[in-house]
């Protein structure tokens, strides 16, 4: 993993459209401002995580909706 | 059906063959990994769960207007309340058999809106 030092107002340009400024800091909090094209998704890391966690959870539990579901269906 | 996911599911980057079967009936899915054991899902079209969100994914370019929009479903509490996970859509090309699970983000794309309770 490449690591860089960055302050507040400067950027990073991650490839050839991506990029990256650090607006502000406040306290242990970083304001990244994000410029990239629509088709390049941006998502937080714990989102992904939740995501991730409830597919498993989701595919695990076929039988188990099945069952409830019953007739109602 | 036969479902390829090539970038596999969230965090589940291995999981990438399935087989999909709609049951009339229901108007759910099953969607079912090839591999034994594998995972299993119960899964609804996004126009059963939340009519018009098709159509902002359409929009929104994430979705071309021809494609299966998929929702995994779950149960979670006591008692059992059915849940829509509207954060990861599976989009998938149905001529194809291909497709992709998104990661979206917003008060429309809940991880798990409630759909039903169950008891």
């Amino acid at each position: 993993m490449l690591v860089l030092t960055r302050r507040a107002g400067q950027l990073l340009r991650i490839g050839d459209s991506i990029d990256l400024r650090v607006i502000r800091i406040e306290g242990d909090r970083v304001v990244l401002g994000i410029a990239a094209p629509t088709s390049v998704r941006v998502v937080r890391g714990e989102l992904l995580d939740a995501v991730s966690d409830e597919v498993r959870k989701a595919g695990a539990m076929g039988d188990r909706v099945r069952e409830l579901l019953g007739p109602q269906g | 059906m036969r479902l390829t996911l090539p970038l596999g599911l969230v965090g589940l980057p291995g999981q990438t063959q399935f087989t999909l079967r709609s049951d009339a009936s229901s108007g759910l899915v099953e969607m079912v990994a090839r591999e034994p054991d594998g995972l299993d899902f119960v899964a609804a079209p996004i126009e059963r769960i939340r009519p018009g969100l098709r159509d902002r994914l359409v929009a929104m370019g994430e979705a071309g207007a021809g494609d299966l929009v998929l929702i995994l479903l779950a149960v979670h509490g006591e008692p059992p309340v059915l849940t829509a996970n509207l954060a990861g859509p599976i989009i998938i090309e149905a001529d194809e058999g291909i497709g992709r699970q998104l990661v979206l983000e917003g008060d429309d794309f809940p991880l798990r809106a409630e759909i039903a309770k169950l008891a």
